[in-house]
């Protein structure tokens, strides 16, 4: 067998950069995750402090208050921080003492009289690293969350953080929202047991989280909320466009989702696309959203760049898309690519790969086509994460597409899953991302090359912002002539 | 006359590593084709090689929690496919005909390999790629006795020729490896190489374990790599010879297309 050729093969698809805003949100809520929000970030630091949050499938049903013996602990305690001493990209561990941090968090494992204490422990460990997608998993999140995490159905809205108020920014035609004449620019005091007003208080307390990383960690919580199992109802209170109260009961309706079971230690994610041709100025332009970088939204994206063949421009809304397997991104990046291009590299302690654009010369009939070489519009704010964002900045970097709305959550880099001996799942970063012109987005992000931050005087008159502003760039791309 | 010179470097073999495991005060190193040859008969690798015409593995591969299943045909004389089937991310193949090398994915989409990366993929896909065949490599030597795995083994170096269009010096790297056989045994029982490409670069080592008889041949049924900062375990579960049809070593749709389009591009 050529293990060399198929250790490349095996690498690519490993570039699971991903946040899991309805897993992270109920384990946070639940006390089920280790890492709480605060805790992920240093005092001062600016690096995101999102974690990907995921359950083991088939994970020891394990209570978090029962009893642990001290070799079982350390023995859980020992494998987390070797995993991350040999497999960790940076060997300086972003400046933290990775020894120094055994010896003084090892006797504080092994005084851990629960499961939950023992992953404060190792939560702590994972945290002083600063950087996103490090994560205990428990191992009894699955059973706690099971029925929690049905996302099929939905209260039809999305919302965002902007000056201290949760907006709603969208509203799905035919979800209960809309039929209850909610609009775009109310804002939302809570979505049942989630009251928005004290979840800000309790983030806020937490110095260190910027201002992207507490609106996602906002939205992420908030979806938690919005989205469960059809036929549930959830009481909403609403301040509307005059700030009058509104108090409304709205029932999940069926989302337009396509369940996808990724892997063992991954939950199932509820996956949304949609895509359109829209008029603008007497242009025509092909609009893509996708809620992450995964199989079953490869036919779909395929099939809709096929129809955006002959159009004045493309614009993919990347907001909300939270990544996935980040190898996707070359295949996505070739429909826009004559010749093989590198959107970056991802660098591991020892290696190197590099994220090519596979140019995409061949259609699904077998007919030999042309990349799509008219403008692309890329459109990201705070909950465009990962794989989104090693698209967009490699994108950028490679001057195919110009990139706006806000700033993006540059938490980027690849990460795997390991199984502990407790049961519980280690989820560890093993790569860091490089666009090709060398510039590192895990804390940065994706900046726009048009700023268009979301006013809500703009949503309450229906405008989306940042999509209009995408979709006149290519419809009049030069305004002075 | 392959199996000719191939039964002449097997009694060469033999006669080697007998001197070898003298274990004079002055230990005599073997050639490295002696070592070679020595495994390919304790595995009976040249009489398979020589009998048959094609080989299918069947297995499974684990990496970074993910599980997948493994199917690999070879067929004579440098024809190969593999197809991944890694479940959520979808199925990937990699193969080559001897001239042209290839990747697809359902998730990544296809490609012609080019360069050192399908130059390498060529070398490992001849057939008979385990026996080092003289005309693939410009130089192989036995550095001596060195631990591996904590077996005391030969550790051999080869360096592939170069290539028509490769740069000798940029990819000499690439086109160096070194092999663990286990002395006391003959088996392979690891390897060292370097990947360097348009796709990415960084070391790939190998481990060799838990041989088995696989229709009369002993294969390493255990195979586990290193690279890119992941530990990727196959298992080989079912090998089977001489049941490849054209179509199993076929390349995807797109890529037949795209070798047309080559094809087509080359003869402009």
């Amino acid at each position: 067998m050529r293990l060399r050729s198929l250790a490349v093969l095996l690498c690519a698809p490993l570039a699971l950069a991903c946040q899991q805003p309805h897993v992270c949100t109920a384990a946070c809520e639940q006390g089920l995750v280790s890492s709480a929000p605060e805790a992920h970030a240093r005092e001062g630091e600016t690096t995101p402090p999102l974690e990907l949050e995921a359950r083991p499938a088939q994970a020891l049903a394990a209570p978090a208050k029962q009893a642990l013996d001290s070799v079982a602990a350390l023995a859980a305690f020992d494998q987390a921080w070797q995993e991350i001493h040999d497999s960790h990209f940076d060997p300086t561990f972003n400046g933290v003492d990775w020894d120094a941090l055994k010896l003084e968090l090892r006797p504080k494992a092994e005084q851990a009289k629960t499961r939950d204490e023992l992953r404060a422990v190792i939560g702590e460990m994972l945290a002083r690293l600063g950087q996103s997608h490090f994560a205990v998993i428990p191992s009894d999140a699955l059973p706690a969350m099971a029925g929690a995490h049905d996302e099929s159905g939905g209260l039809g809205f999305d919302v965002r953080l902007r000056d201290g108020r949760l907006f709603v920014v969208s509203l799905e035609a035919d979800g209960a929202a809309a039929a209850a004449g909610v609009q775009s620019g109310w804002s939302v005091r809570r979505i049942g047991d989630f009251d928005v007003e004290a979840a800000l208080v309790k983030a806020q307390a937490a110095a260190s989280l910027g201002a992207r990383q507490l609106a996602f960690r906002l939205w992420a919580v908030a979806h938690g909320s919005i989205n469960g199992p059809v036929g549930g109802h959830a009481a909403v209170s609403f301040l509307d466009g005059e700030d009058h109260p509104v108090e409304l009961t709205l029932e999940r309706k069926k989302r337009n989702v396509t369940a996808h079971e990724f892997g063992p230690t991954l939950p199932t994610f509820y996956l949304e696309f949609a895509s359109s041709i829209v008029e603008r100025a007497g242009k025509k332009i092909g609009t893509l959203r996708f809620s992450n970088w995964f199989l079953p939204v490869v036919k779909p994206i395929d099939d809709a760049m096929e129809t955006f063949r002959q159009l004045d421009g493309v614009v993919l809304d990347l907001r909300g898309n939270t990544g996935g397997a980040a190898a996707m991104t070359m295949r996505v990046a070739g429909h826009f690519f004559a010749e093989s291009k590198a959107l970056g590299v991802m660098s591991t302690r020892d290696s190197k790969l590099n994220i090519l654009a596979f140019p995409r010369t061949v259609n699904a009939a077998g007919e030999m086509v042309t990349p799509f070489a008219g403008p692309l519009a890329i459109v990201v704010d705070e909950t465009t994460g990962s794989a989104s964002e090693v698209f967009a900045g490699g994108m950028q970097a490679l001057g195919r597409a110009r990139v706006f709305g806000e700033t993006s959550a540059g938490a980027v880099l690849p990460a795997v899953t390991t199984v502990l001996s407790n049961g519980d799942t280690l989820l560890h970063a093993l790569g860091d991302f490089e666009t090709s012109t060398g510039v590192r987005l895990e804390g940065r992000g994706v900046v726009p090359d048009v700023v268009v931050p979301l006013e809500r005087a703009r949503l309450l008159a229906g405008h989306d912002a940042p999509l209009e502003a995408a979709l006149d760039w290519i419809a009049n791309p030069n305004p002075n002539h | 006359m392959r199996t000719l010179r191939t039964f002449g470097l097997t009694l060469l073999a033999a006669l080697s590593t007998s001197l070898a495991f003298a274990q004079t005060p002055a230990e005599v190193v073997p050639e490295a084709h002696a070592v070679v040859e020595r495994f390919a008969t304790v595995t009976k690798l040249t009489e398979n090689l020589s009998k048959t015409n094609s080989r299918r593995e069947r297995g499974s591969v684990k990496f970074g929690g993910i599980e997948g299943k493994i199917d690999s045909w070879s067929a004579k004389p440098d024809r190969q496919k593999v197809t991944l089937d890694l479940g959520g991310l979808g199925k990937m193949v990699s193969g080559c005909d001897g001239e042209a090398a290839w990747i697809s994915g359902d998730l990544t989409g296809s490609r012609l390999l080019s360069g050192m990366d399908s130059y390498s993929a060529r070398l490992e896909s001849a057939y008979a790629s385990a026996l080092k065949s003289g005309e693939v490599y410009e130089s192989m030597k036995n550095l001596g006795r060195e631990t591996f795995e904590g077996k005391e083994c030969w550790k051999l170096e080869f360096v592939a020729k170069v290539a028509e269009g490769l740069d000798p010096l940029k990819t000499l790297k690439a086109r160096t490896s070194q092999e663990f056989y286990e002395i006391s045994s003959g088996l392979l029982i690891g390897s060292n190489a370097t990947m360097d490409g348009e796709m990415g670069s960084g070391p790939l080592s190998t481990v060799y374990s838990d041989y088995k008889d696989f229709g009369g041949v002993l294969l390493a049924a255990t195979k586990t790599s290193s690279a890119q900062g992941v530990k990727m375990v196959y298992v080989t579960d079912a090998v089977e010879f001489d049941t490849a049809k054209p179509e199993d070593l076929a390349p995807p749709l797109e890529i037949q297309k795209m070798l047309e389009a080559a094809a087509a591009k080359k003869t402009e």
